[in-house]
């Protein structure tokens, strides 16, 4: 096991398994959108492609720079193309505009050019996002300042009023299958509200009409600042966990926050039976188990935000987690790594996109790698991909992670293939 | 609006030619860039990523960095790594907030080599302008400019021939494959492929050949160079098609004895394309016209074939620029989306061959024949899995005129 040291600032290796949901693919979600790039042509290649491949293409389009515009700026090209977009396309309601890296160095106050635009064509809403991984580690990185954007699109006069709690942070939806939807409409008829959920603008602006948001990962913490102080709504942290009293205390919070006390939180966790859906999951728990038979794991931080939180659930459980190949230690997952230095110090850290991991290592094979960037790094012969938490919240997600260990080992994987089907960052 | 593209990706940019056209040589390719560039070569651009040991890298630019002009925080990485990773060369190659910001490549590279004891060389490379095919020139040709002897070592055999130009962003295995089995079949031997062979000593293999063949816009640039400074001949085109084929040899033959560079035409071969029509059975066809949208090197090849079989015209129009090889072959450079779908729906062809992607775009007619073209540095891996050879009879096997 390492300590902090071993989280070294290296070139950075790209390996064939990086990806998830990039910024792109992540605005798309807001129904009746349209993106439109402003940037350096190179820049927008894997946007282009991977809207080809995730089937979002017709909602996305590019206009280039060129280096004199470095110089002269580029606010007339942008009205310009806006206009030629918008006259041809009626279908519009949202349109973000989107700079590259090369922006923050030259400056554009794209909200004054989104206004412009918005004045120019009454009933499309705009909005400048930047897609700019150059300030990756400051405090408001791309994904975080995007994702405020999108919410912001739904009109202020919208008040949290009704009877829902939204889902921030989840990009592939939660499945109805989830113990949380129950539990939500036993509350008294709450419902989940989810982007991911929605085909229509008007629709998705129900979400500034929730009482409340689950904020299911860090980065959508902004965004939840931002809606309670636009619409009214109230905010609970409750991050995605594999760990059955992380989950627990999850729920107890969320009680206490529609209840407004203690005893109202008891009242309303007493009218859930709450028990079998732990039991159910404690016996999926087991079934995994005696399936992979002490099989080695791995977990990768491309499967799940806080893989130190995951190993640790696992290792708890009983599994033999052997590796966890994770680029750095995100805060919420501090103390889960702290925890695991002191109780398991054999467990090893790879970091992916070290410039020692461009060389692929040798050794045995026969393990489940959790996350397809894991997976390809240690070459493992059986793969549960999962991939950026998607889908899963509370008990549910332990029972699916649990049912995808067991398919991952009933066939060696072809996981070359899927990597292509899953598609990079976009 | 010409700078409007809602319908096709970019094409590949000019840092990922570079890093294509050295990615078997051993070097240690450091993409500077924050992410995304690197992401665009690694994810899109490379088709040999997958089970890998290159080292190609991001240097993993950050903002207040670029704005300090803090260089040594990229130098130190780079040292670091070379120490452990142990590469033949480092390129540093440019993405466009380094061009913003006046990064010096050279100066930067120069520093590196002098504390690495190692060839580093610097790509001003941008994203901005240019395409794929501008970053081998560069590549190959500072590999040239920095490997290669002051003087030739051919023989005058006639008989060896250097393939210059040809990355996977153009070919797939299998059409170069069928390129050198070709060569081979008519007695020609290979001293190089700089951009899809594997070592730096390929780079020069120009330094052993009697011949350069140039099999896209790249390699007739280089070829160009390498003409004006070794005065080395070269044979612009590729063996497409049966008689495509044909007239390449024949070109390539009078290459050899007269020492006078090329490009590929009937004309050059010195063959009437009326005979060739006559004796392929095509004189009653009156084909008709087509387009081939490809680089212009390789359309001109596939041009050869289709004036063959009977087509009275096939326009030439290349998407990646305009340059010395696109006048020579008098081909169309469309410079924006509108002018490349208005290419793939010209009215007056019903033969279009191009990527894809493109064809998809057309507006499809009766009687149109649509021949794919997969490109990688166009559709990327998306339509990887409808590539074919079309070098040589693979041609013929496909195109049933």
């Amino acid at each position: 096991m390492c300590v902090d040291h071993c989280f070294e600032k290296t070139l950075y290796y790209t390996s064939p398994g990086h990806g998830g949901w990039g910024i792109i693919r992540i605005a798309a979600l807001v129904p009746q959108s349209h993106l439109m790039f402003i940037c350096p042509s190179a820049c927008f290649r894997h946007g282009a492609l991977g809207a080809i491949q995730h089937g979002y293409k017709d909602r996305t389009s590019y206009l280039y720079i060129m280096p004199s515009d470095v110089v002269t700026g580029y606010d007339e090209i942008i009205m310009e193309g806006a206009k030629e977009l918008l006259d041809g396309d009626e279908g519009i309601r949202v349109l973000f505009l989107f700079v590259a890296c090369v922006d923050d160095f030259i400056g554009t106050d794209m909200d004054a050019v989104a206004k412009r635009v918005e004045r120019q064509h009454p009933g499309v809403i705009v909005r400048a996002c930047h897609m700019n991984p150059v300030a990756a580690e400051t405090a408001k990185p791309p994904l975080v300042t995007c994702y405020q954007k999108m919410f912001s699109a739904i009109p202020a006069e919208n008040r949290a009023a009704e009877k829902a709690v939204n889902l921030l942070g989840s990009f592939a939806p939660v499945d109805r299958e989830c113990e949380l939807f129950g539990f939500l409409d036993s509350c008294g008829g709450y419902q989940v509200r989810q982007l991911a959920d929605y085909e229509s603008f008007d629709a998705f602006c129900g979400m500034g009409r929730s009482l409340y948001n689950l904020v299911l990962m860090p980065g959508a913490n902004f965004t939840a600042q931002f809606m309670d102080d636009t619409y009214g709504t109230r905010s609970l942290v409750s991050l995605i966990s594999y760990d059955m009293e992380e989950i627990a205390e999850g729920y107890h919070k969320l009680a206490l926050l529609l209840a407004g006390d203690e005893a109202g939180a008891k009242r309303l966790a007493a009218q859930f039976d709450f028990e079998t859906v732990r039991q159910e999951t404690i016996r999926s728990i087991r079934k995994a188990q005696e399936t992979l038979g002490g099989m080695p794991v791995v977990v990768s931080d491309s499967a799940v935000l806080r893989p130190f939180s995951l190993a640790r659930a696992l290792l708890s459980y009983g599994f033999w987690v052997e590796e966890v190949i994770a680029q750095e230690v995100v805060g919420a997952d501090r103390p889960a790594y702290e925890a695991l230095c002191k109780e398991y110090p054999q467990l090893r850290i790879t970091q992916p996109q070290h410039h020692r991991s461009a060389i692929l290592q040798k050794g045995d094979t026969r393990m489940v790698g959790i996350g397809f960037e894991g997976a390809y790094l240690r070459q493992c012969d059986y793969v549960a991909d999962l991939s950026g938490d998607e889908g899963m919240y509370g008990y549910y997600g332990v029972r699916r992670l649990m049912r995808m260990l067991e398919r991952a080992v009933e066939q060696k994987a072809d996981l070359k293939y899927m990597i292509e089907e899953y598609g990079a960052v976009v | 609006m010409r700078r409007l593209y809602r319908y096709l990706p970019p094409f590949a940019g000019d840092y990922s030619g570079v890093c294509s056209a050295l990615y078997e040589l051993g070097g240690m390719l450091c993409i500077h860039d924050a992410a995304g560039c690197t992401g665009n070569y690694v994810g899109f651009d490379e088709p040999r990523s997958y089970h890998s040991d290159k080292l190609i890298y991001c240097t993993g630019l950050r903002r207040t960095d670029a704005i300090l002009g803090n260089e040594e925080v990229y130098i130190d990485k780079i040292l670091r790594a070379a120490a452990e990773m142990k590469p033949r060369f480092i390129a540093l190659v440019g993405s466009p907030v380094p061009y913003v910001i006046g990064f010096d490549f050279n100066g930067v590279a120069k520093e590196i080599e002098r504390r690495a004891d190692l060839p580093v060389f610097g790509f001003a490379t941008n994203g901005m302008q240019g395409c794929y095919k501008d970053g081998v020139v560069m590549a190959v040709g500072r590999l040239i400019e920095h490997y290669a002897p002051d003087v030739l070592q051919a023989g005058g055999r006639k008989k060896r021939v250097n393939v210059l130009g040809a990355t996977r962003l153009d070919f797939d295995m299998e059409n170069l494959n069928a390129f050198l089995a070709l060569l081979r079949e008519n007695g020609y031997q290979v001293t190089g492929i700089p951009g899809m062979g594997n070592s730096v000593e390929e780079v020069c293999g120009f330094a052993q050949a009697d011949i350069n063949l140039a099999v896209t816009q790249a390699g007739l640039l280089l070829a160009m160079e390498l003409e004006k400074k070794y005065g080395l001949p070269y044979l612009a085109g590729l063996p497409v098609g049966t008689f495509g084929s044909r007239c390449y040899f024949d070109c390539l033959r009078r290459v050899a004895e007269t020492k006078e560079s090329c490009l590929l035409s009937w004309e050059a071969a010195g063959r009437n394309v009326k005979t060739q029509q006559r004796q392929g059975g095509c004189k009653e066809r009156g084909a008709g016209r087509a387009v081939v949208l490809e680089d212009a090197v390789i359309a001109a090849s596939i041009r050869a074939e289709l004036l063959a079989e009977g087509y009275e015209e096939v326009a030439l129009a290349s998407p990646f620029g305009e340059d010395q090889g696109t006048k020579l072959f008098a081909a169309e450079c469309p410079r924006s989306e509108k002018e490349i779908l208005e290419t793939v729906n010209r009215a007056d062809c019903h033969f279009i061959a191009a990527d894809p992607l493109l064809l998809s775009h057309r507006r499809r007619k009766e009687g149109d024949i649509l021949l794919e073209l997969p490109k990688y540095a166009v559709s990327s891996k998306l339509m990887h899995h409808r590539r074919w050879v079309y070098i040589g009879d693979g041609w013929n096997e496909k195109v049933k005129m």
